[in-house]
C-alpha cells in the first residue's frame, strides 16, 4: 500500500493505492494520523480510486482518520472506492459515516 | 641490450664497437680504465646486460674488476666476458674464478666474436627472465602467505595420513590452543571437542576422502583455552591428492542470538497457544440444548489467533439467545477484545436480562447492542467489531434480532428455502452514530438459521479462488433438510476440502441453530 497528497485549498487529498491490509497499515497509519490532524485544510478526503484490496483494518484505518477530523473540527470523507470496498462499506452500513462519494474531490 | 666495452686501446675499443654496432646492437658504452666503468655503475648508470672487458690494463685491470662486480649482490648477474691476448692456462683459469663466464682471444675473429656475445645475451635475458618470473611468485607466496595469516578465520589442511600439514595463525585465535595440539587431526580432537558426538561426526568426516571438490559444513561445539564451551562452523572441501581443507568460523555469539531468538519465539508462540486455547474453550459445548432447540458450530481458527468468537445460552426460563462476533483484524489485541465482549455478553449479567424489580425479563437485542457501543468505542481499543445478536421465544419460535454489520444469517426452512435476514446496521464502535434497527421473524418447526462469520466465505484454495457465499449456498442447498449438526459438519467439510492445505486467513465461524419444537 502506498499513498500520496494532493491540495486544495479546500481539501487535502490522500491518495492511497495498492491493498489496504493489516501489515501495510501498521506502516502508514503514524503518517496518515499526522497529516489529517496537521493539514490547514478544513477538508480531508480519503481516495480509493487506486485501491484494490482492503480488510477491516483498512475499514480501522479509516475510522481513525475520521475521528482525528471530528477533534479539529474538520470534514472528512471517501471517495471512489471500487464496487467490492462500497460493497463492504454497505454491509458494514458505513457509506454516510464517511460520506462516500464518487469524485475525486468534493464540490 | 645494453652493452660495456673496457679497454685501455682506444683503437681496439673503436674497432670492436663498431663492428657489434655493425651486427645491431645500437646500445654501447666504452671505457678505458675498469675504475672509470665501475664508477659509471656507482653513479647509478644503468646496469649492461653484457661487459666485454681486457684481462690486462693499467690500474685495477679485469679481473680485480670482475671480482668486484661479482661481490657486489646489485651487480653479480652482470655477466662478464673477459678479452685476453694471452692463452695461457693460469690467466683463463683465474679469469673464470674471477667469476668471468666466458672469454674472447685477442684479435678476436669476427664471426666467433658475434656468436659469443648473442649466446651471453640471450642467456642473460633468460636469466633476467626467470628472476623476474621468481620475483613474481615470492611476491604471490607472500601474498597468499598474508592472507593466510591476517584471515580471521582458522585454516588448516589435514593429509590423508591424518595429520595437519598446515595451520593458520587463525587457529590460534580460535582455539587459543599451543601449536602441539595439532600434530594429529586426532590429537586435535580429543583437546578442542570434548563433546562425544562432535568428536565422532568429526572423526567420520575427517577419515574417509569423498571425490575432490566435495565441500560441505557443519556446526560443532568446541572447548577453547579456557574449556569454555563455543561454537564453530567448519566447512570441509576435499582436494585433488586427498587433502582436506579446514576453514574454521567461530560463530558462537551467531549461535547465542540464534538460541536466544528462538527461546523468546517459542514463548511467543506458547503464550499465542495458550491464548487460542481460553479462546476456544470459551465456546459453548456442543449440540446442548432442551427439547425445542439444537444447535451445532464449527471453529476453525487462523494461524495466528483471531477475533472471532459465539455463544449460545438459555435467557431466563423461555428464551434461548444467541451471538456471534468478528473483532477487526486479528492477533492477540482482537482477541482480548473479544474475550472482552463475551464477558459483558455473558448471559448472567444485566447487559442481556433485566432481573430488577423482581422480573425476569429479555432484553431487546437493539438496547444490547447500543450498551456495546457505548461500552467499546473504537476509540477504546482502535477496534471495532460486528456481531449478530439474536434473542428467540422457544414457546412460539418468534425471534427478536440486531446486526452490527455481520454477514446476514441465513434462514433455511426443510423444503430448502434461504432467506438472508434484511435488517442490518452499522458496525460496533461508532460511538452512537446510528441505531440499531431490529428485525423480527418466526421460526416453524424444522427451520434452521445459520449465523457464519465473513472467514467462510472469503476462504482461499491455494490459487487464491474464493470459497464464496456461492459455495456456502450450495452446501446449504444439499443439507437442507438434514440435520443441523450435518449441515454445520458438511460447511466444514466442504470449505476444508476447497481450501486444501491453504491455512485460514482468519478465523472461520460456522453456528447453526434448529427449532424442533414450541416449548411445552
Amino acid at each position: 500500500m502506498q499513498f500520496s497528497q494532493k491540495e486544495t485549498d479546500q481539501a487535502l487529498i490522500l491518495q492511497m493505492t495498492g491493498e489496504i491490509v493489516m501489515d501495510g497499515v501498521a506502516e502508514i497509519k503514524a503518517d496518515l494520523e499526522r497529516l489529517a490532524g496537521e493539514s490547514p485544510q478544513p477538508a480531508l478526503v480519503v481516495d480509493l480510486a487506486g485501491v484494490t484490496f482492503m480488510d477491516s483494518s483498512g475499514v480501522g484505518l479509516l475510522i481513525g482518520l475520521r475521528r482525528i477530523c471530528l477533534e479539529r473540527g474538520k470534514a472528512m470523507s471517501v471517495g471512489n472506492p471500487s464496487p467490492s470496498i462500497k460493497k463492504l462499506l454497505d454491509m458494514l452500513r458505513l457509506t454516510d459515516f464517511f460520506a462516500v462519494h464518487t469524485t475525486a474531490a468534493p464540490a | 641490450m645494453r652493452l660495456c666495452l673496457v679497454d685501455d686501446s682506444e683503437t681496439f675499443l673503436t674497432y670492436l664497437e663498431s663492428l657489434l654496432r655493425a651486427a645491431g646492437h645500437a646500445d654501447i658504452t666504452t671505457w678505458d680504465t675498469a675504475e672509470a666503468f665501475l664508477g659509471s655503475l656507482d653513479r647509478g648508470c644503468p646496469l649492461p646486460d653484457l661487459v666485454l672487458m681486457d684481462l690486462i690494463m693499467p690500474g685495477m685491470g679485469g679481473l680485480a674488476a670482475t671480482r668486484r662486480i661479482k661481490a657486489d649482490p646489485a651487480l653479480a648477474d652482470v655477466p662478464v666476458i673477459m678479452l685476453t691476448v694471452s692463452d695461457d692456462d693460469g690467466n683463463l683459469a683465474a679469469a673464470f674464478e674471477a667469476g668471468a663466464m666466458d672469454f674472447i682471444r685477442k684479435p678476436p675473429r669476427r664471426l666467433e666474436l658475434l656468436s659469443r656475445v648473442d649466446s651471453a645475451l640471450r642467456l642473460k635475458q633468460a636469466i633476467d627472465e626467470r628472476k623476474a618470473r621468481e620475483r613474481e611468485i615470492k611476491a604471490e607466496k607472500e601474498y597468499i602467505a598474508a592472507i593466510l595469516e591476517y584471515s580471521h578465520d582458522g585454516i588448516a589442511v589435514v593429509g590423508p595420513d591424518g595429520r595437519f600439514t598446515f595451520v593458520s595463525p587463525g587457529m590460534e585465535r580460535v582455539f587459543g590452543l599451543p601449536a602441539d595440539t595439532y600434530a594429529t587431526a586426532d590429537r586435535w580432537l580429543d583437546v578442542a571437542f570434548p563433546d562425544a558426538d562432535a568428536r565422532r561426526d568429526l572423526h567420520e568426516s575427517l577419515s574417509p576422502r569423498p571425490a575432490p571438490g566435495h565441500v560441505w559444513q557443519r556446526l560443532y561445539p568446541f572447548a577453547d583455552k579456557n574449556g569454555q564451551r563455543r561454537a564453530c562452523q567448519i566447512h570441509f572441501s576435499t582436494m585433488p591428492h586427498g587433502d582436506l581443507i579446514l576453514n574454521i568460523q567461530d560463530v558462537t555469539l551467531f549461535e547465542k542470538q540464534k538460541e536466544d531468538l528462538l527461546k523468546k519465539h517459542s514463548r511467543h508462540q506458547k503464550d499465542l497457544d495458550a491464548a487460542a486455547e481460553i479462546q476456544q474453550s470459551l465456546l459453548p459445548r456442543r449440540f446442548s440444548m432442551s427439547d425445542s432447540l439444537k444447535f451445532a458450530w464449527e471453529f476453525m481458527p487462523c494461524e495466528d489467533i483471531g477475533g472471532d468468537i459465539f455463544n449460545v445460552f438459555p435467557l431466563g426460563p423461555n428464551h434461548v439467545g444467541l451471538y456471534m462476533l468478528d473483532v477487526s483484524g486479528h492477533g492477540v489485541a482482537s482477541s482480548l477484545v473479544a474475550h472482552s465482549v463475551y464477558n459483558f455478553m455473558h448471559y448472567q449479567r444485566s447487559t442481556l436480562v433485566d432481573r430488577s424489580e423482581g422480573r425476569i425479563e429479555v432484553v431487546a437485542p437493539e438496547v444490547v447492542l447500543a450498551r456495546l457501543d457505548d461500552e467499546f468505542p473504537f476509540a477504546k481499543f482502535s477496534k471495532f467489531f460486528t456481531i449478530f445478536y439474536m434473542a428467540l421465544d422457544l414457546r412460539t419460535g418468534t425471534a427478536r434480532y440486531c446486526n452490527a454489520g455481520h454477514p446476514a444469517p441465513l434462514c433455511i426452512t426443510p423444503a430448502g428455502g434461504i432467506t438472508p435476514l434484511p435488517t442490518r446496521g452499522t458496525i460496533i464502535g461508532l460511538s452512537g452514530f446510528a441505531p440499531f434497527p431490529a428485525g423480527e421473524l418466526t421460526l416453524a418447526p424444522g427451520d434452521k438459521l445459520l449465523v457464519v462469520s465473513d472467514g467462510l466465505a472469503d476462504s482461499c484454495d491455494a490459487g487464491g479462488g474464493c470459497f464464496g457465499e456461492a459455495g456456502v449456498r450450495a452446501v446449504i442447498a444439499r443439507h437442507a433438510a438434514a440435520p443441523v449438526a450435518d449441515l454445520v459438519a458438511a460447511l466444514r467439510r466442504v470449505s476444508r476440502e476447497f481450501c486444501r492445505d491453504a491455512p485460514p486467513r482468519d478465523d472461520v465461524s460456522v453456528l447453526g441453530v434448529e427449532f424442533l419444537r414450541p416449548k411445552a
